[in-house]
Parts: C-alpha cells; sequence; structure tokens
C-alpha cells in the first residue's frame, strides 16, 4: 500500500514537471511574436455601452493631450529588441531608447525610461502583423485609448 | 494555532490562525500583483482567464493558467493528504510541513526576485506558479485543519458568508447562537487581515521590492516556532517532572527492598 503511494506520488511530481516544462519551454512565445519593428496606424477611444459602440479617432493635438505623461505620444515607430531594449523613433530622426517587458502571461507591456519611470500598457491582441495595446486616461472622462501598431518587417 | 485539529479547535484557535494566514495571503497577493501583474492568491479570476484564452484559441497561454491552477490544485490536495495521514503524536510536525513548505516558496521566490530575476515573461511565469502552489498549500493547510471554517487566500465566499451572517444577526434567535456570532467575528476578522496585509503590502513593495517575501517568511518562521515551544516545551517540562517522580518512587521501593531484605538476614542469623 505504501509503496503503490510513493509510486503515485512520484509520477504526479514527474507528471507535473514535465508539463510544467512544457509550458515553460513555450511560454515566451509573445516575448518573440513582439520583436521587430512596428508602426502606429492609429489611435482611438475604445469604449463599449451596453446599446451603443463610441469609438473616436483621436487626433495629434489631443494625443499630446492625453498622453503627455507618456514617451509614446512622441513617436510612430517602435522597434522591439530581443535584448529587452526598445527603440522608439520619427522618421526625422529623434529617438527614445528604454526597457521592454512583458508580464501576465503576455497581456503586460512595461517600458522602463532611463530615469526610472515605468509606463504600464495592456496588450489587447499580439499577432503577427498587429499589435493592440490600451491604456486608461482620464482626461475628458473618455477612459481607454486603443493604440493599434502594424509590424513593418 | 496549528496542534489542533478540526472539531478540538477553540474559537481562539481559529481566530489567530485565520487572521495569520489572511495577513500572509494579503500581503503575497498584493506583493505578485505590483512585481508580476498576477494575482496569486485566488483562482477565480484564473478560471476566467481559463476560459477566455480557450475560446480565443491561444493555446500556449491557456496551458500556462492551466498549470497555474493545477499547482494551486496540487498545493490543497498536499496539505490535505499530509493532515490526514498524520496521527496524535506528530500532528504537530504534519500541520507544519505545508507551512514549511510555504516558507521554502516564499525564501526561493525572494532569493531568486533579487538577484537572478531579469524580468523575461517565463521567469515571470515560474515565480507566479510557485506563489500560486504556495498559496494553494496555505489554503488546504488552513481549511482543512479547521474543519473547513478558514479559508484565506480568497474573498468571495467569505463575502457572501460575511453578508449573510450579518443578515441572520438582525434577528434576536441568531444574535443569541454563540455559533453564528463567533462565525461573524472570525470572517469579519479574516477580512480585516486580509485588507491590512494587502495594503502593508501595498506600502513597502515599492522600497523593499522582493524582499518583502523575506519578512513573510520571517513571519511564519515565528509563528512556527511558537507553536512548537507551545506543544513540546509542556511537554519536555512535565516529562522531567514526570522522571524524576518516577526515580524517586524506584529509590524508595529499593531502599525498602533492601531494608526488608537486610531484615531478612538479620532474623535468619539470629534464629541460626
Amino acid at each position: 500500500m505504501k509503496g503503490k503511494l510513493v509510486i503515485s506520488a512520484c509520477l504526479a511530481v514527474l507528471t507535473l514537471s514535465s508539463f510544467g516544462y512544457y509550458v515553460f519551454s513555450h511560454s515566451s512565445y509573445p516575448e518573440t511574436a513582439i520583436i521587430g519593428e512596428w508602426k502606429e496606424v492609429s489611435w482611438v477611444y475604445d469604449r463599449n455601452n451596453a446599446d451603443e459602440k463610441v469609438k473616436q479617432e483621436i487626433g495629434t493635438d489631443e494625443r499630446i493631450d492625453i498622453a503627455n505623461h507618456l514617451v509614446i505620444h512622441e513617436f510612430e515607430n517602435w522597434i522591439f529588441m530581443k535584448d529587452y531594449r526598445i527603440k522608439l523613433h520619427e522618421q526625422n530622426g529623434k529617438e527614445h531608447l528604454a526597457k521592454w517587458h512583458l508580464k501576465g502571461r503576455g497581456r503586460i507591456l512595461t517600458l522602463l525610461n532611463d530615469d526610472g519611470s515605468t509606463e504600464v500598457y495592456s496588450i489587447e491582441s499580439l499577432k503577427d502583423n498587429e499589435l493592440v495595446l490600451h491604456f486608461e486616461t482620464d482626461v475628458h472622462a473618455r477612459g481607454i485609448v486603443k493604440i493599434t501598431l502594424k509590424k513593418l518587417n | 494555532m496549528l496542534r489542533r485539529f478540526s472539531n478540538s479547535r477553540t474559537f481562539l484557535d481559529n481566530l489567530r490562525l485565520g487572521v495569520f494566514t489572511a495577513l500572509i495571503a494579503g500581503m503575497v497577493n498584493v506583493a505578485s500583483l505590483v512585481l508580476f501583474y498576477s494575482f496569486t492568491s485566488n483562482l477565480t479570476g484564473h478560471f476566467a482567464i481559463l476560459s477566455q484564452e480557450i475560446a480565443d484559441g491561444k493555446w500556449f497561454q491557456m496551458l500556462v493558467v492551466l498549470f497555474w491552477i493545477i499547482l494551486f490544485f496540487s498545493g490543497s490536495f498536499l496539505s490535505n493528504n499530509l493532515i490526514i495521514n498524520s496521527t496524535k503524536k506528530n500532528a504537530f510536525i504534519s500541520h507544519s510541513i505545508p507551512m514549511v513548505l510555504e516558507i521554502g516558496c516564499f525564501v526561493f521566490v525572494g532569493i531568486y526576485g533579487q538577484f537572478f530575476y531579469t524580468e523575461t515573461l517565463t521567469q515571470t511565469e515560474i515565480l507566479v506558479s510557485v506563489l500560486l502552489f504556495s498559496m494553494g498549500l496555505q489554503n488546504g493547510l488552513t481549511a482543512s485543519i479547521s474543519n473547513f471554517q478558514i479559508k484565506t487566500t480568497h474573498l468571495t465566499g467569505l463575502t457572501t458568508d460575511l453578508a449573510i451572517h450579518l443578515s441572520m444577526l438582525t434577528k434576536k434567535e441568531y444574535r443569541m447562537n454563540p455559533q453564528v456570532v463567533e462565525k461573524t467575528k472570525l470572517m469579519a476578522a479574516i477580512m480585516g487581515a486580509y485588507v491590512l496585509g494587502g495594503t502593508f503590502s501595498g506600502m513597502i513593495i515599492h522600497y523593499v521590492q522582493f524582499q518583502v517575501f523575506y519578512f513573510i517568511s520571517v513571519a511564519m518562521l515565528g509563528v512556527l516556532t511558537y507553536d512548537f515551544v507551545k506543544t513540546y516545551v509542556p511537554f519536555f517540562v512535565n516529562k522531567k517532572k514526570h522522571d524524576t517522580a518516577i526515580q524517586l518512587n524506584i529509590d524508595k521501593i529499593q531502599d525498602s527492598i533492601k531494608n526488608t531484605a537486610m531484615q531478612k538476614n538479620r532474623v535468619l542469623s539470629e534464629s541460626k
């Protein structure tokens, strides 16, 4: 009886470890998928009411207004590098370097700036050629802003 | 706190255990939320996420969440298994093994987080797994030894039960029932302790980061030591007294045997 119990316990530990190994050897998939250069294609308010769906484009001025505390409002191109650095840049040469990390099962993107400040974005969707980010703003009480980026390479 | 089992536990035993473990659960949950952006003391959200990942067809993310749920389950399973297989003699040891394992998990997360964590997704998910396993251990331990009176890692059921008990207390017949009153006090104390632990953790986490897990481990070790002293010191003190009394009695008996034998010898020699 005791022998059976020990064998069952060993089998359970072995199965759990194998499952864990399999899961974690593939869990970096979102980190692999995000590597590359992305270009912003839209900024919209994303608010869903029960009986209406309001989606409103955000203009350049308003973009500065709602995201002036974030580095991203100044840049349209994002390059995620393998060494967890991100380069945000404009065509005119202006650029900003930070560190990026994914957390919460790859649903949270954090940008760590050189001054120690951290910016947190929620990854709504990450596909091969499309990245959709959300961040919350209280400006005009509009709620959540949705940024869509397309992969360039 | 850990020695007594099931119905032999008093209200105070349960109150102490509930408050202490709720403090730990609150601290761990807020720490993991700040450090990993994931909850680790409750599973309801993870079940919802699991369903969402299945619906979205994100199989690897689904497997990660499934693994987390299985680890919490395994922790509770292991705790209860150790407890139901314990005997009266080794009850304290069996009850403290889940807590020792839990401390091991916290120390691992603390050391790994402080010295080796580079914030990769895999590392984050592994550390979250360890914390979920530890919370499973704790929930299994508290629920098992308190006869399912205490569950401290999630508050959904507790809030519902507290609301029900408070509504019961609006009637005089229930206010006169000490069991209902004690259960209400216990649940309110657990809820308060969870919030207190979470708030404290939230206040210090930005300064101490992963070292918060050392504080938790030290506190748990303190409770284990206190319980150990309460369990074994009276035993050893009584054993010493008991042994001395027995030795005295043995000495007395030996003396009387000696005296009797000497008297017999004297009588025999005189009669010869």
